[in-house]
């Protein structure tokens, strides 16, 4: 199989799976125990109030005929409006798009940094001290709270230098980019340790392998096989577990938004769970469930141009 | 005889605590120019360790102990540290072609890399060094196949891959951990004469090291055996194929299925190589040989010669097998 | 598991790592403060007293009060109470549930596989923990509308690893044996496979419950886990951010509550694993 039939044959699986989430986001509303509308407009509402949230929602038509509504609306760019701001649910979700943007990339980014320079250090130093003690805080980490890690930034950094926001999203690029610092650390911290574990097993086994041997043997440096041949095969590892991590990613995300007060889509998602909005519920809840399956996509891609031989299977 | 590479006193260490424990040496071997040196030996004897300390390749938990390695330079032996050989005068080339490549890495950008390396050229001239290179080790076609990647070629185009990055360092010394183990009857007969051809054009020396006799008498000129991580026997290979003196070496030669009369008896040698904590004061060969006697225990005999051109380190090596109670 | 420890003890194995040991300790002592602690400490944990709020800590207060003027030892001591059972549950239900079905699509194979193995699929290709948040808001705020969601979204692991063991272990000899005796599949897969793929699930289950302890905290800052005025760590830590300045330990010292506690079971899962692997 070509690498082009490969990643269309990727691209074509995902048509079922979107289809699929959205039947669960469906759902979502009618897990709800007792009358869904009820449930959304509150003990206190009236009996219209609750009629008009039955009506607006469609909940007085078969499921079939929600879910097709749905489908149909959302592929117009159409996610129904909010029932608490009466605002459209794209809008919502177009204005709170950008931080949440801002802080996975940025804590991608500094998560993968972090776990590459750890991992290199444990694997190179193998039952060391160094390793030992890297180990450690890695346990440790994966122990902390992402959420208290972040306000211990704050504490720590934010408080005593001035030098970060300790709320909000700053303005303009170098204002983005100032409050983004702490919350991304705060991600980094939280996320690295389960990538460090994959990856410096896999440096490990790697350092056993035989064409390192041979690297060596035909007088490559050190730096050399890492930077060259090293490298390839920890960013296979990295890439796979951004995709496996990418839920947990997420859901972490939604939490440091939430101690940074960044204005952001989890924020969003929190608020609209706290007030029972389901439209903005069910819209940010597809949203990342749509961003999931690209980023697997992407993920899958990007390894079948690493690594040849995933697309023969 | 003209030394071009020479080992003396080589011993390898477990790097545990407590005793010291050496699964080889110490082990002196000397390699002349345009020669081929074949260390034979069961598996576990130490021959693969001792290849690979050469070059400073040993795995963790291995250490070399002692020893000096020298090479000859300008005419004269110069001691040097073995990491300093690698890629310029001594090239490996391993047991398993499949594992020695790099699976996420075209071949042509496997050999490129050594060749820029080491001749400090552009890019695209190593990638055409790389194609010449593979057409040396006679691959067919090798303008498509470098840009193959090494899990598309056959173990023997691995194996050649494998000898074109080691050649591409220019080494004047080749060494070869059972090349040939891991490939087919009829590919290994295409790889040995290859070895064979490049040693005649590019005047290379080797050091061949295997568990298969037969290659050794093929391709070796001078053979050392191994057992227990210490040589045995060694000398001119006809010599000690005519003559072996060491038991070890008899019984390896009689565990050879004979081609001519295979209804004759094979006579495996009995029990199994000792392990590096099983040492003992004496020969180590001593619990599995037939003629061991008292003298065997007392302590590990020295290489002698035997005035045939053969060395052995054996206290019974005058008395032939007959002898034996 | 249980078969293999004492194996090993008539064996006269070597001893615990020290990993598992601190991991052993810790985890006594979370256990003993929960089940002692409230009964030693003078404190109603959830009675309010304005007058004496955000106090330093004292005499009295050993670790002063909280912005309701409750007493904060107490509270961190009493959601041990809360946060560690709920974690245990919550990873315990999706240990059989998960362990059940693997096992059932492991040992079965064909269709039993099939469905097992898309359905984890599907779950798998869901952003699980927002989906965990968004389950708990349609179920209700709540320790048991937690553990419900945390087991739809959970036993994918368990069934992973389960159906592996158990496909690795049903070719091993003495499944064989025990099927060549006659013994009837049940039998076999209740008394002869599942309890040699337990260990592992065991020690999975540790890092599980960490993992679990640590989500129903962040539901709980995101108020959307355990309500007030329950003391539960999360739900402190938020309650004590906006103090930050004054009181900084009324969000540090939960959190340290939170990383303590899972440091020492994820030493105890590490420490265990390397031990039934030597």
């Amino acid at each position: 199989m070509t690498r082009s039939r490969y990643i269309l044959k990727r691209l074509l699986q995902t048509i079922p799976l979107i289809a699929g989430i959205m039947v669960l986001v469906m759902l979502l509303l009618h897990v709800v125990p007792g009358d869904p509308a009820r449930a959304i407009g509150g003990m206190a509402a009236s009996d219209e109030t609750v009629e008009q949230i039955r009506e607006e929602l469609g909940l007085n038509r078969s499921f079939v005929a929600q879910y097709i509504a749905y489908v149909g609306n959302a592929l117009q760019g159409d996610l129904g409006i909010s029932t608490r701001s009466r605002q459209p649910v794209t809008e919502i979700i177009g204005e709170r798009l950008a931080p949440t943007l801002w802080l996975l990339t940025a804590g991608m980014i500094l998560s993968i940094v972090l776990a590459s320079a750890v991992s290199v250090l444990a694997a190179r130093n193998k039952d060391r001290a160094a390793d030992y003690a890297l180990g450690g805080l890695t346990v440790i980490g994966l122990s902390m709270p992402a959420y208290w890690v972040g306000i211990m930034l704050l504490l720590l950094v934010a408080l005593p230098t001035g030098a970060f926001p300790i709320s909000g999203f700053g303005k303009g690029f170098w204002g983005h980019l100032n409050a983004i610092i702490l919350p991304a650390l705060t991600f980094a911290i939280a996320i690295s340790p389960v990538m460090i574990r994959a990856l410096r097993a896999k440096l490990v086994a790697l350092y056993r392998n035989d064409f390192v041997m041979m690297s060596r043997a035909v007088g490559l440096s050190e730096s050399t096989i890492l930077a060259r041949h090293l490298s390839r095969h920890a960013a296979l590892v990295l890439i796979t577990m951004v995709s496996v991590q990418v839920g947990p990613m997420i859901f972490v995300g939604v939490v440091i938004e939430k101690t940074f007060a960044l204005p952001g889509l989890g924020q969003a998602l929190v608020n609209a769970v706290a007030q029972r909005d389901f439209p903005v519920v069910q819209g940010i809840t597809l949203t990342t469930a749509l961003f999931v399956t690209f980023v697997h996509l992407g993920a899958d891609i990007f390894t079948s141009f690493v690594n040849p031989r995933t697309v023969l299977e | 005889m003209n030394s071009l590479f020479d080992i003396s006193g080589l011993r390898i260490d477990l790097d545990a605590h407590g005793d010291r424990l050496s699964p080889v040496g110490p082990v002196d071997l000397t390699l002349a120019k345009d020669e081929c040196l074949g260390i034979v030996g069961e598996s576990g004897s130490g021959k693969s360790l001792t290849l690979k300390a050469l070059l400073g390749l040993l795995p963790d938990g291995l250490s070399m102990g002692a020893g000096q390695i020298r090479i000859e330079k300008g005419g004269d032996l110069v001691a040097c540290q073995p990491e300093r050989l690698r890629g310029h005068r001594v090239g490996l080339i391993s047991q398993e072609p499949g594992a020695a490549l790099d699976p996420l890495m075209r071949v042509g950008g496997l050999i490129a890399e050594v060749v820029q390396r080491h001749a400090g050229c552009s890019r695209t001239e190593a990638a055409a060094r790389a194609v010449d290179l593979m057409r040396q080790v006679g691959i067919p076609d090798p303008e498509r196949r470098a840009r193959f990647w090494p899990h598309e070629l056959s173990g023997g185009l691995k194996q050649r891959i494998v000898i074109a990055m080691a050649l591409a360092c220019d080494s004047d010394i080749l060494l070869c951990d059972e090349p040939t183990t891991a490939l087919d009857v009829t590919i290994q007969a295409q790889i040995i004469r290859l070895l064979r051809d490049l040693r005649d054009k590019r005047s290379l020396s080797l050091i061949f090291v295997t568990h298969d006799l037969a290659l050794i008498h093929e391709i070796a000129d001078r053979v050392a055996v191994m057992y227990a991580g210490l040589i045995v026997e060694t000398g001119p290979t006809e010599a000690v194929f005519a003559d072996p003196r060491h038991p070890y070496t008899r019984a390896l030669l009689a565990a050879i299925p004979d081609m001519d009369s295979p209804d004759a008896d094979l006579q495996p040698i009995a029990g199994a190589p000792p392990a590096a904590t099983e040492f003992g004061e004496g020969c180590r060969f001593a619990p599995r040989c037939r003629m061991s006697s008292a003298a065997c225990v007392a302590g590990q005999p020295e290489l002698e010669p035997t005035g045939a051109g053969t060395q052995v380190a054996c206290v019974n090596w005058r008395r032939s097998e007959k002898d034996a109670p | 598991m249980m078969a293999r420890i004492a194996q090993r003890a008539r064996r006269g194995a070597r001893p615990l790592p020290m990993k598992a040991r601190i991991g052993l300790t810790i985890l006594a002592a979370y256990i003993l403060a929960g089940i002692f602690g409230p009964m030693l400490l003078p404190f109603d944990p959830d009675k309010t007293d304005i007058l004496r709020r955000l106090k330093p800590p004292s005499n009295v207060h050993w670790l002063g009060t909280d912005q309701l003027g409750r007493d904060f030892l107490t509270r961190l001591v009493v959601a041990i109470r809360v946060d560690l059972p709920i974690a245990f549950a919550a990873a315990f239900f999706p240990m059989v549930i998960g362990t059940a079905l693997g096992a059932i699509a492991g040992y079965y194979g064909k269709l039993a596989d099939t469905v097992v193995s898309r359905a984890a699929d599907l779950v798998q290709a869901f952003p699980v923990y927002v989906f965990l948040l968004v389950l708990v808001f349609a179920l209700g705020a709540g320790a048991t509308s937690f553990i419900v969601a945390a087991t739809v979204i959970a036993w994918v692991g368990y069934a992973r690893l389960a159906r592996g063991e158990v496909m690795r272990l049903k070719s091993l000899e003495f499944v064989e044996a025990a099927r060549v005796t006659g013994l009837p599949e049940r039998v076999i897969l209740t008394t002869h496979v599942l309890p040699n793929a337990l260990p592992q699930t065991l020690i999975y289950y540790m890092s599980d419950v960490v993992l679990m302890v640590l989500v129903l905290s962040s539901l709980s800052f995101l108020g959307v886990g355990i309500q007030p005025p329950t003391a539960e760590w999360g739900r402190m830590i938020a309650e004590g951010q906006p103090f930050l300045r004054s009181h900084w330990w009324l969000a540090a010292a939960p959190g340290l509550m939170l990383m303590v506690f899972g440091t020492g079971l994820s030493l105890l899962a590490d420490g265990l694993d390397d031990w039934l692997r030597s």
